[in-house]
């Protein structure tokens, strides 16, 4: 197990320099320098990226950003003071993870037990009703379901603040008061996930629930609860592992429109403005965030394949 | 923010039925956080705004954003500051005095001006020393400052000397390090031309732009290239300012400024401790509010990217008495949704709310709602000489083909239809409320705007028939397919579209079709500077409170000359009202102004104005004092104060 962790943890390294390598050639061919303004002058221009090293040929760049991380230094940003790339992607990693764990844990928790619920009561009002929740919520687009629970929610009712408030003891306000300010924003990011691990709970289930092996629990006399407990939740859950990987990505990536509607200071808003912006080293910072991110997450699954199906555990028995 | 804030969390507490009722958790004053930002927070007069962006810098001489000198002009304060309607009041000076020629201004320091650390702690008096380095800074050409050409537009002697030698320096180094890498092997053979030809031709670009820097360097006295390297610093030094003593600041003028006052209020001329920026490291100055030395009416106590600034009343301020508010609270939020700023407005949590797209109808008539002036004017530049010639850039070289077109759009359509927000109308390049006759002149007090009004307006008929003519003139017959350039944002990419219908319903009988190409900002700018463009949609908002910074623009060469306009006349008549014999008369520096406007603009039509911006904003009635300037920082809110 532990070799191949270590094995892993190569790959991973190896996807990350490859990661970094496409993205900085790719951030070469955006037209224009982050030195451009309106009111800048050529030779400002050249002095900026004299003082940046940005008119050494790409080779050396290269070879000098490269270095830098592999001594954990991702460069500055050009456009914000100076600040550190590391800097300014830490401090807004939290305000990414907390709506995204809330959110997946949300997303998970319901959309397992629900796709369950269906798959049990076949066929009956709770099945058609589940479905056509899953249906719904795959089809409204996240922001209009941000945009109509904050203007009923928040504006009509009054219930939740209006935007994200991070706890904050001098201006008074308590972790409490944050926690209710990130339910929206999770329960906005957690309907596509709750909708589409239904369906796939659902039907996975109803196929493990129709195989033999489940016929003869029953015929050994176990319960319908021990059956499915036992036998039918952990079977139907591998595949539904599978494509929750992807899913915490996509809720840690895709968040902007989220953020936008409730004011979380995540990196998605960073991102985009420093692609705008050509804000080169921040954008690869970023990237390289998101790509870190990607592939311990797969690692991670790949590892709980092994918990929940001993049949999968890696150490000897594939290779 | 506390109170009410908390009120509502209570609220929403007790709504929920979640977690027992208690106001423990939303009482601030239980709270022992931050000391200063605590402290503050006590007072009842905290002014509490949302701003949209980060700041960008907050060394004077390296920021150019409208809330970095936000921040700066309200944390710092230069040797004046502005009061209502732009008047100039005492800053860091209490008094000055002017030469009979207009050419020296000697600044009285007030005493009581110091420095102050975040913490509140008193660091010592701001003297003129802190300006020469502050300004000195600035003109460096290792800072690379954008806004260095602030002290040539202030007249400053030597400083256009400076700025020019080092700007010829760098182009002579880099054309001199790009000649030594130029290699025929880096070229290819194409049809036309083989490959040696094409590397001769880059080696005598190169070589003419090595060649008439050189020139310019020995123009301004230097014997060769290295000396003047050498020299660089000699002519920082003798720059037109310098502190006579501690409290004493003496500017000297290349020709009398008429505005060189109201320069004083804006960022780039604030002054710096030196003593500070050693200490803490010249790469760390600036960087976080304890690595930042303060004399402005407010103290930066708390900086959180992307979630609040908070600025504290400084009590050490020369003028402290007359600071009204306690504190500025800002919650900072690059990404808010317009509508739940309004809500966040109608709350009561932030005392103004800028309005934008359907809300702009939605809620301008509200009695809450102020329109305010902007001076930004927005236009089409119209590539007529910079970069290759094509068929249609012939066309727009034509003044009757920019003129048609100038003449084909429905302009109130963009402001009415499009932006609804206030803004208007603009034929003209120096925008209203903005630029006003120089006291002791026939003109003074007029706005410059009222001066002449005579400029092409909306007429189809005679944009059809100006058209033809060009076509006649230029010889280009057969359809014209025209590009604009716009930045890749909602409402550009409206107004394109409204800018498309028109020149094609009025002009497509003679083959113009439109094309709009929606690309970033840092492009759009780039294929501008290159001439890779035939129409492209910009703005320019002024740097000083006087029509030049809208008319020096387009002279022959200038940097910002994007379009390859030039016109003998109209560049003379900028000079001379610069620092020709012009720049002493301000009767006849306005009346060449004004000249200057109506050629570009009227006979030339280089440019085509579309609008002048308007923004509505939603404010709390209680504010009083809450003055919009029209340059340098936004607001002044050493001056703002609520009344419940």
């Amino acid at each position: 197990m532990f070799k191949y962790i270590l094995k892993r943890i190569g790959y991973m390294i190896i996807t990350l320099f490859l990661v970094l390598t496409v993205n900085f050639l790719l951030l070469q061919l955006i037209p224009g320098s982050p030195f451009d303004g309106e009111k800048v002058t050529e030779a400002q221009k050249i002095i900026l990226e004299q003082k940046y090293g940005l008119d050494d040929p790409i080779p050396v760049q290269y070879i000098r950003y490269m270095k830098g991380v592999v001594q954990g230094d991702f460069g500055v940003s050009f456009k914000l003071q100076n600040q550190e790339v590391s800097d300014l992607v830490l401090t807004r990693i939290p305000y990414t993870i907390k709506p995204g764990a809330l959110a997946l844990l949300i997303g998970v928790v319901v959309g397992i037990l629900f796709g369950a619920i269906a798959a049990m009561k076949r066929n009956s009002w709770a099945d058609h009703t589940i479905t056509i929740i899953s249906v719904l919520g795959v089809s409204i687009p996240s922001f209009v379901l941000a945009a109509f629970l904050q203007y009923f929610i928040c504006s009509k009712l009054g219930w939740l603040p209006l935007l994200y408030q991070p706890k904050d003891t001098v201006r008074g306000i308590s972790a409490m008061d944050e926690f209710k300010s990130l339910i929206l924003p999770s329960i906005s990011l957690a309907v596509p996930v709750i909708a589409s691990l239904m369906r796939y709970m659902r039907s996975e289930l109803i196929e493990v629930l129709n195989t033999d092996y489940i016929l003869l629990a029953r015929a050994k006399g176990l319960t319908r609860t021990q059956v499915i407990f036992h036998h039918a939740l952990r079977n139907a859950l591998i595949p539904v592992i599978t494509v929750v990987g992807p899913m915490v990505v996509s809720i840690m990536t895709g968040s902007l429109v989220i953020e936008q509607f409730f004011g979380v200071p995540g990196l998605s808003k960073l991102m985009l403005n420093s692609v705008t912006m050509n804000d080169q080293f921040l954008t690869l910072g970023i990237a390289f965030f998101y790509a870190v991110l990607y592939v311990v997450v797969i690692l991670v699954i790949d590892l709980l394949y092994g918990v929940i199906d001993p049949r999968i555990r890696l150490t000897g028995g594939a290779k | 923010m506390n109170k009410k804030l908390g009120g509502i969390f209570a609220a929403a507490v007790c709504a929920f039925g979640l977690v027992a009722c208690s106001s423990g958790d939303a009482n601030p004053a239980d709270s022992n956080g931050h000391s200063s930002a605590g402290e503050a927070n006590s007072g009842s007069n905290v002014l509490k705004l949302l701003e949209t962006s980060n700041i960008k810098s907050l060394l004077p001489w390296q920021a150019t954003d409208s809330v970095s000198f936000l921040m700066l002009g309200n944390i710092l304060e230069g040797l004046v500051t502005f009061g209502e309607n732009g008047e100039i009041m005492p800053g860091v000076a209490e008094s000055w005095d002017v030469s009979e020629d207009g050419l020296t201004y000697t600044f009285h320091l007030n005493e009581d001006a110091k420095w102050v650390k975040a913490n509140g702690e008193e660091y010592g008096p701001v003297t003129a020393h802190d300006f020469v380095y502050s300004w000195n800074k600035l003109i460096d050409p290792n800072t690379g400052a954008e806004y260095n050409f602030m002290l040539e537009t202030a007249g400053i002697e030597g400083a256009k000397d400076a700025l020019g030698l080092a700007s010829n320096l760098v182009t002579y180094n880099t054309d001199s390090k790009n000649l030594s890498s130029l290699k025929v092997s880096d070229y290819k053979d194409t049809d036309s031309q083989t490959a040696q030809q094409q590397y001769d031709e880059a080696k005598a670009e190169l070589e003419q732009g090595i060649a008439s820097a050189e020139e310019a360097i020995k123009g301004l006295g230097f014997a060769s290239v290295e000396e003047a390297n050498q020299n660089m610093q000699q002519l920082m030094d003798g720059l037109g300012f310098k502190a006579i003593d501690d409290h004493t600041f003496e500017v000297k003028l290349e020709t009398p400024t008429p505005y060189f006052l109201s320069l004083m209020a804006f960022p780039s001329f604030y002054p710096v401790n030196e003593k500070f920026v050693n200490e803490v490291t010249e790469d760390k100055f600036g960087t976080t509010v304890d690595n930042f030395l303060y004399n402005g009416p407010f103290l930066f106590t708390e900086w959180k990217i992307s979630k609040s600034f908070y600025l504290t009343k400084n009590q050490s301020y020369w003028d402290a008495e007359n600071v009204a508010l306690d504190g500025v609270d800002f919650i900072v939020n690059e990404n808010i949704d317009n509508n739940t700023w309004v809500s966040l407005y109608t709350d009561g949590t932030v005392m103004e709310a800028g309005l934008s797209g359907t809300n702009v109808a939605t809620y301008g008539s509200r009695p809450d709602a102020v329109a305010e002036g902007d001076p930004g004017v927005f236009y089409l530049e119209v590539n007529q000489g910079n970069g290759a010639a094509t068929p249609v850039t012939k066309l727009l070289a034509n003044a009757k083909a920019r003129k048609a077109l100038n003449m084909a759009i429905d302009k109130s359509f963009i402001t009415d239809e499009v932006l609804v927000n206030g803004s208007m109308v603009a034929d003209y390049l120096v925008p209203k409320n903005f630029a006003y006759g120089p006291e002791g002149t026939s003109v003074e007090g007029q706005d410059f705007r009222t001066t002449y009004e005579g400029f092409n307006t909306y007429n189809k008929e005679e944009a059809k028939k100006l058209w033809q003519e060009a076509m006649a003139e230029t010889g280009v017959t057969g359809p014209v397919d025209l590009e604009i350039l716009i930045q890749s944002a909602d409402s550009a990419i409206k107004m394109g579209s409204a800018i498309q219908n028109d020149v094609q319903e009025v002009l497509g009988e003679f083959g113009v079709t439109v094309t709009i190409s929606p690309v970033p900002f840092p492009e759009k700018l780039a294929r501008v500077s290159s001439g890779d463009y035939q129409l492209a949609l910009s703005g320019w908002s002024p740097d000083y409170a006087d029509p030049m910074t809208y008319l020096d623009m387009f002279v022959t060469g200038g940097g910002h000359n994007n379009i390859g306009y030039s016109n003998a006349k109209y560049d003379e008549l900028v000079n001379s009202a610069k620092s020709g014999d012009l720049a002493t008369d301000y009767e006849a520096r306005w009346n060449a102004l004004v000249e200057a406007e109506q050629i570009l603009i009227g006979e030339d039509q280089a440019i085509i104005p579309l609008y002048q911006k308007g923004t509505v904003v939603l404010r709390s009635p209680k504010l009083v004092n809450y003055w919009k300037q029209a340059v340098g920082p936004d607001y002044f809110y050493k001056w703002v104060d609520i009344q419940e």
